[in-house]
């Protein structure tokens, strides 16, 4: 009887620690979208236009934000500036676009051949404003509104709006529940860095 | 060594085996991926049509806003009403700069005017995004741009015959027709030609005139607001 037990509370023992690997899986949450930047994620660069020069130390904060997030494994590595537009994956422009547009905005777009130029987002149905990618892109362009977001003072704010605008180039969407997320629709996000529901989406979709 | 103990150490062992094997898993998954870019040559038709024989291309993007909050957009605006929409008129796009459009609305009752404004049967507004031709959006951007997207690769006709639609990103159903009635919010300042509509598409909520109610984009339904009363 006292061997069964023993044998009963090992085999408990392997059990649970075979629950340790699902478990440890469960952590990579299921991505915002299915579709993403084809740009090899391992040598990402971005280019900054001459209109927004002044913007490249918050924008070089907002891409560390992405690389060193002290989440464990990100696959995101080097994300460095290029002058060389063509081949950068994310290009950076700013503009007065007046105090009631937007703060900041991400298109994607892919090669043209005589067939689809640009990629469409997609609603998803149940998350209002939330929106995935339709298809796998080459590269985005992040717009930055000069009349809004420099209105906004804090440093760490600031990086973290365009660490959200990354998010959009990595191809992750909204997170409208959830204003721990840093793809949190509004300015008013909780955070302004990588949270891990945001790294876990990030690796689920670029494993 | 006693049974107890060597039944422990088993299964400490065996653990240290499954979490090893879990790392090497899920480390190999992660480096699946390899080359710089992944087949750039393979396209999915998502283009469509249109009657008159040009293709049309979209372009959706995700905005970031301060607010969209209707209680707050009435607060940024300074002229908010409940129209009709009419047509729209126009769509530009500036040098390294998102597209916009200009698009008639008459005007069915007014909420809030604290601009003074002097308002007639239609007024004109600007929101970002609407349908261009390539050549405007090539235009608009510089020849690394063209390099990138491969439009060098096509004819002067084909770029000039192709349009591209951007599109805002879309809260429940709002997509807009002619007659569809809108709650606006509207700001203009001294000086500019038109009224701007506060944060796109959460500016310009569709409105049911028998319930009384704007679409709230949080709910996805028809809500009631108190400025509304």
């Amino acid at each position: 009887m006292k061997k069964l037990r023993y044998w009963l509370i090992g085999l408990l023992l392997i059990i649970g620690s075979l629950g340790v690997i699902p478990a440890a899986s469960a952590a990579t949450m299921p991505a915002y979208g299915n579709y993403k930047l084809t740009w090899n994620i391992e040598s990402i660069y971005y280019y900054i236009d001459q209109s927004a020069p002044g913007y490249s130390g918050t924008i070089a904060a907002a891409a560390n934000n992405w690389v060193y997030t002290g989440l464990g494994y990100n696959k995101l590595y080097p994300n460095t500036r290029t002058y060389n537009k063509t081949n950068s994956a994310v290009d950076f422009y700013a503009a007065f676009y007046g105090n009631y547009a937007f703060t900041a905005m991400t298109e994607t777009y892919k090669r043209v051949n005589g067939n689809a130029v640009s990629v469409g987002w997609v609603e998803v149905p149940n998350r209002t404003g939330t929106g995935v990618p339709a298809e796998n892109y080459l590269f985005a362009e992040i717009h930055i509104n000069n009349d809004i977001f420099d209105g906004y003072t804090d440093f760490n704010q600031r990086q973290g709006i365009i660490a959200h605008e990354f998010g959009h180039a990595w191809g992750l969407g909204h997170n409208p529940e959830n204003p721990n997320s840093i793809m949190y629709n509004w300015d008013s996000r909780n955070v302004y860095t990588i949270q891990q529901v945001d790294q876990d989406a990030f690796n689920a979709l670029y494993p | 060594m006693n049974r107890i103990q060597k039944i422990g150490i088993g299964c400490t062992a065996l653990l240290v085996v499954a979490l090893l094997v879990g790392v090497i898993i899920i480390n190999y998954q992660s480096k699946k991926l390899e080359g710089d870019k992944i087949n750039t040559q393979e396209f999915i038709d998502g283009s469509e049509t249109l009657d008159d024989g040009s293709i049309m291309y979209e372009v959706t993007a995700s905005y970031s806003y301060p607010t969209s909050n209707p209680e707050d957009l009435f607060e940024m605006a300074n002229l908010v009403v409940i129209a009709n929409f009419v047509e729209d008129v126009e769509t530009e796009i500036n040098e390294n700069e998102v597209p916009f459009t200009i698009s008639k609305f008459n005007v069915q009752s007014i909420i809030k005017n604290t601009g003074n404004f002097a308002i007639g049967e239609d007024i004109l507004t600007k929101r970002s995004g609407g349908t261009i031709s390539l050549q405007q959006l090539l235009n608009a951007r510089d020849d690394d741009f063209a390099e990138k997207i491969g439009a060098n690769d096509l004819t002067t006709a084909q770029k000039s015959s192709a349009k591209v639609r951007f599109k805002s990103e879309s809260i429940g159903d709002q997509s807009i027709e002619e007659e569809d009635t809108r709650l606006l919010f509207l700001h203009k300042a001294e000086g500019e030609e038109y009224f701007t509509i506060i944060a796109n598409d959460y500016g310009m909520l569709s409105y049911n005139n028998t319930t009384k109610k704007a679409f709230n984009a949080k709910e996805n339904n028809y809500s009631s607001y108190s400025f509304l009363e």
